[in-house]
This record gives structure tokens, sequence and C-alpha cells, in this order.
């Protein structure tokens, strides 16, 4: 179980996380997305013990991970956003480094895994291009045993076959009762696998606890009016999006969906179509938000 | 984390590097040997001897070696990306650093060590030499000390740093730091300081100032680790007396030091801010307030034992010690805006920047010897 409390960070005069707060079950896979800035590699870093917030706590199955790093990060693998290492190991010198700090590490699984992904690890990790590396330290983190996964950035270079090939490791891990934090920029592929949201603006974290279960708290409808749109007539709702195409309408509302339908019933449309809200779309819809701020 | 078997991982990774350089030191080392043996000092023997008079070249490598090790043993906090992989895996920051100080250790210590005793084999076969084996075995721990010394400071200066530059930058600040240590220790006992300058002679900087002093001091009474003839040490295999109440005091403080930089070091790295990495160190104690404080001290200090040493009177003395804190502060800010990215050098520049401060050196003490057998 991950536990974030409050947890604060500030580069010298900017403030990077604002009072974050979150707490993850075992054996579910959580995705942490936001623009680039937004904060997700330093709060996976804050969660890898790696860098100390200004306020606030982190615990890895209840266990400090700054006061108690060593048990804490025991239970955790963590894959940063751009994995680099000595340019002279060979891949396969992974397998006795990170033996002697996971003594879980699994070489078979490792071999298994770096089969499936087709990966020479007799070669230096320099000639490895980022996909390689990134699929290299997946192996790595898969092998590792570990229950929890951090995973930065973890589909950013992949090829969509090896894209493919992971989201099948994961849910494969997932029946085996892991928990994983993954960030991405790759907003479908994360919808595919991911069973909550988190979208960290502004340095706050939005958790879009139950997104995928059609909890959602915007809706979108397009219809179809008698008379030209007037835009007075939502003055009384939270419109997100509006576009206009002659007297076709196309909105974004935040709200509760089927009050939102009655509301927008009561403007007598020729028709009136609920359709459907993407993860990608609630990302847009977040950051114009953030930017109109 | 397994300790013993992530210190075997490491150590048999840096085998490489230190199986060629035991070779390459052993090399010069038997050159060195051979030179001395037959009287006949080359060109190359008798610019080593002259910037470090009284300690072998072997030692000399070995404190580079021990010196500028601590860069790549922690070179994973200089890059974020490398921090991320080290200080995310389950293991103490300080046990982690501690396995890559005793990797070091090791490895400094086998590439002296190995040199050194087949040194005397050869030695033995050799039908010219006398040999004096209490010099020779005394010699060993000292120098060996002295090289853990020059390590544990390295390894400390590494964690100043924030950068691969900055860690370079430090090293070479670093080694006033003995400079000031034989400034003090002739100052607590009432010894000749200089005794102690030739241990500083594991840079160029340093090197001049022991080969300058050096000659100042030539047909002094002694070295403190060298024989009491004034003959150079050469391992302790030409016969000759330590010099006791010198000796034993330095090397008291030899082990003091080492040992008690090891503790400092391990305080250090859990203080340290990975988020600071890549940047210029903000660390008061570091390269912004300690290290050129340090540095101005040594340069004050220089100047006016300099100015003793010539002679000079007291008004002059002092307007060395000025003159030599402005000329070194002069040389410093350049330095240090290197340091912060507000000048930046290329590697062709610096690489010959690099060149043309070694021959210089390497033209100081063949310069100075040219002189004094003409004097002679």
């Amino acid at each position: 179980m991950i536990q974030i409390e409050s947890v604060s960070k500030s580069f010298r005069e900017k403030t990077v996380l604002k009072d974050v707060s979150l707490t993850l079950d075992e054996g579910r896979i959580y995705g942490l997305v936001g623009i680039n800035g937004a904060g997700k590699s330093t709060l996976m870093r804050i969660l890898a013990g790696i860098y100390r917030p200004d306020s606030g706590q982190v615990r890895i199955d209840g266990v400090d991970v700054l006061s108690h790093p060593e048990e804490a990060k025991r239970s955790f693998f963590f894959l940063n956003d751009n994995p680099e290492s000595p340019h002279s190991w060979k891949a396969g010198d992974f397998l006795s480094f990170y033996s002697c700090f996971y003594p879980e590490f699994d070489e078979r699984e490792f071999e298994r895994i770096v089969g499936i992904l087709e990966l020479d690890v007799r070669k230096r990790i320099h000639a490895f291009s980022k996909g390689m590396k990134r699929q290299l330290f997946l192996a790595l983190a898969f092998a590792s045993r570990s229950r929890i996964l951090l995973l930065d950035e973890a589909f950013d270079g992949l090829d969509p076959l090896a894209r493919l090939k992971l989201k099948k490791l994961l849910i494969e891990r997932l029946s085996e009762g892991i928990t994983c934090l993954i960030s991405s920029h790759s907003l479908r592929e994360l919808e595919d696998i991911a069973d909550g949201f988190g979208l960290l603006k502004g340095g706050e974290l939005v958790d879009f606890e139950g997104f995928q279960e059609g909890r959602r708290p915007y809706a979108k409808f397009q219809m179809a009016l008698k008379d030209p749109f007037d835009r007075s007539c939502l003055s009384d709702l939270d419109v997100i999006s509006l576009k206009e195409t002659g007297r076709v309408v196309e909105v974004v509302l935040k709200g509760e969906r089927d009050m939102l339908r009655k509301r927008l019933e009561a403007l007598s449309p020729l028709f009136l179509e609920e359709m459907e809200i993407s993860f990608e779309d609630l990302f847009l819809i977040e950051v114009e938000r953030e930017e109109r701020k | 984390m397994n300790a013993p078997r992530y210190f075997w991982d490491r150590f048999r990774r840096l085998l490489p590097v230190t199986g060629i350089l035991t070779l390459i030191f052993l090399i010069c080392h038997l050159l060195e040997i051979r030179m001395s043996s037959y009287d006949l000092p080359s060109y190359g023997y008798l610019v080593i001897k002259n910037v470090s008079p009284s300690i072998s070249f072997l030692t000399y490598l070995a404190s580079v070696y021990a010196l500028f090790l601590p860069v790549a043993l922690y070179s994973y906090r200089f890059r974020r990306e490398s921090e991320d992989l080290f200080y995310a895996l389950p293991v103490d920051r300080r046990k982690l650093a501690l396995v890559h100080y005793l990797v070091g250790a090791c490895s400094v210590s086998a590439s002296f060590t190995l040199p050194y005793f087949l040194g005397i084999v050869f030695r033995l076969f050799s039908p010219h030499d006398a040999l004096c084996f209490g010099n020779f075995f005394s010699y060993y721990p000292v120098a060996l000390l002295l090289l853990l010394l020059v390590f544990s400071m390295g390894s400390l200066f590494s964690f100043l740093s924030r950068s691969t530059l900055e860690n370079v930058l430090v090293l070479l600040l670093s080694q006033l730091f003995f400079l000031l240590f034989s400034l003090l220790v002739s100052e607590a006992f009432a010894t000749d300081f200089l005794s102690f300058v030739p241990l500083t002679g594991i840079s160029y900087v340093t090197g001049i100032f022991d080969t300058l002093i050096g000659h100042s001091y030539r047909g002094a009474p002694s070295y403190a680790m060298a024989p009491a003839d004034g003959t150079v040490l050469d391992l302790g295999i030409v016969p000759g007396n330590y010099d006791v109440p010198t000796f034993v005091p330095g090397l008291v403080l030899l082990v003091v030091l080492s040992l008690l930089l090891i503790p400092v070091l391990l305080f250090s790295v859990p203080r340290e801010k990975s988020e600071e990495t890549g940047r210029p160190s903000r660390a008061w104690w570091g390269l912004r307030g300690f290290l050129p404080a340090l540095y101005l001290v040594s340069m004050a200090l220089f100047g006016a034992s300099m100015g003793h040493q010539l002679a000079l009177t007291e008004d002059a003395r002092w307007t060395l010690s000025v003159l030599s804190v402005l000329l070194s502060s002069l040389a410093y800010l350049p330095l240090d805006m290197l340091r912060r990215r507000k000048i930046s050098v290329s590697v062709e520049s610096l690489v010959f920047l690099g060149v043309g401060l070694a021959l210089f050196g390497l033209s100081v003490p063949v310069a100075q010897s040219t002189w004094n057998a003409r004097l002679s």
C-alpha cells in the first residue's frame, strides 16, 4: 500500500507540489498524468525516497521511506523517466547488480521477460536505444519480484508492439497482487490498464477515482437546436468547452450527467446525444481550465 | 543489501582498471629502481625527483590515482538519472557510500602494494645496492596511510560536489589541505614544515611548491620521512635514519586524519540534496565558503612562510602574504565562474591549458636543476 500524506515540495522559489495526498491499495494500477513540468517525476522521486519532501510523509506498507529507507524500498522498484547506467555495462550485468539488493530477484523470470521482449543481454548498454533501455529496466523491475512498481514515463520510447507486451505483462502481474503507479503521457495506454487516475496540475493532485467505472466529473453532449444558439441559456452551468457548428452545439459541462441531460433537454433540442468522454479529453479539459486560471 | 556480494560485484568491475594501473605503476617503479641503482638519472627521473624529492614515483602515481578515483566511484551522484538508479535501491545511502569507499580503498592499496613488494624482489637481484629493510618496511604503512588519507579526502570532497567538473575543481583545491596541514604541523611541533611538504607533491601545483621549497632547503637537516643524510628516500632502500621526533607526530596525525575522515564522510552522505544534482553546489562548507577560505588562508600562510625562508623583513613578509592572497583570488575567480557555468570552456581548450600547465610544471624543476648546476 502506498500512502502519500500532504506532501509539498518546492525547488528554490518554484512550488512543484502543494499538499498532495493519495492512498493506493494493493492490486491496483494507478495512472499519474500531467503536462511537462507538472511534478509527476518529482512525486515519483519523493515516493522512491530520492527527494526529501518539504513537508508531509510517504509510507510504503506503513513504513516511512525517509526514516527507514532500506526497509521501505525493499518492497518497490522505481524506474525513472530516463534510465541510465554506466556505459560499459552489458545488459546482463544488471542481473548481478540488482541481485545484491533484491533478495527475491528471479533470474529465470528476467530471462523469460527478456526473451519476450527480444532483447540481447550480451550487448553493452550504450548500444541500446532509449526504448530498448526502458524495456531492459522493465524486465529488471518485473524480475525483482517487487510488490510495488513505480514506473515514471513507462511507455515513453516504446514501439507499439513493446507497449502491447508491457501491458500484457502488467496485467499478468496484477493478478499476482502487485500495485503499480505509472506516470505517462500516453493517455490512451493508461486508459487501457489503469483503474484510477490522478492529474497533477498547478502542484495539486486531482484524483479521478472511479473514472473507469463511469464516475466522471464531466459530461460531453452534442445537440441540434431549432433556433440559433444563445450562450446565455447555459449561464447557470459550469461550461468547460463549447463548440458551435451552425445550429449543432458540442458542449462539455461539469457536473452530474443525469442532471445535466435534464437541463439540456429543457432547451428542447431536435436531438441530444451524450458522447463518450475519454481520459485524454478529460486531461485536455483540465489543462485548459488551468491555463484559463 | 547483500554487502559482501555488492562489494565483490563493484570490485570485479574495477578490477580491469586496477590491474592496468598496477601494471603501469610496476613498470614505472622498476624503471625508477633500475635508474637509481645505476645512478644514471634520465631526464624523466630528474623531473620526477625534482617534483617530489622525497617520495618515490610509485607513491606519487598511486596518490594521483587515490585522489581522482572517487570521481569515478561516486560518479553516480553527478547525473540525475544514475542517482535515481542508485538511490532508489533498497539500501541506506551511507552503506552504499561505504561499500564504494571500501572498494576504492582496496583498489588503491592493491595498486600500490603489489608494485611495492615486487620492487623489493627486483631489488634483491640487483647487485649494486645496499639494502635497508627497516626503512623499506616502515615506509610502507606510512605511504599506505598517506594514500588512504588522500583517497578519504577525495571521497569527502566528491560529496561536496554536484557535478564532475565541480568535483575535479574541488579535488584540485583540496590539495591545499595538505599544504595547510604541513604548515600547522610545523607550527604545532616546532618542526621543519618542509618535512611534510613532499607529501603534497601529488599535483603540479603542490609539486611546484615542493620543488621551490625543496631547493631553498637544500642541505637542510632532514625531511621527516627521508633518511637523515638527505638522500632521496627511494623506498627506504638507501641506508639512513629517520628523524623520529618529527616522524612520529606526523604519522600519528596521518592515522587520526585518515580515520576521522570516514565518519565525516558518512555524516555528510545523508545530508546531501539529490535535487541539486548537476547544479553548482550551494553548500557553504564546499566551494562556496570553506574551500575558497582554505585556499586564501593557505596562500597567505604560504606567502608568509616563503617570506620567512627568504629572510625578508616583517613588512616585506606582509606584502608577500597580501600579494599571494590577491594573486590567488584572481586565479580563483575564473575557476569559480567556470564552476557556476558563467563561462564555458571547451574540452579542447582545457586540454590545451592542461598540457601547457604540465609543461610549465615540468620545466620549472629542470630549469632549477640547470641553474643550480651552473651555480655549483
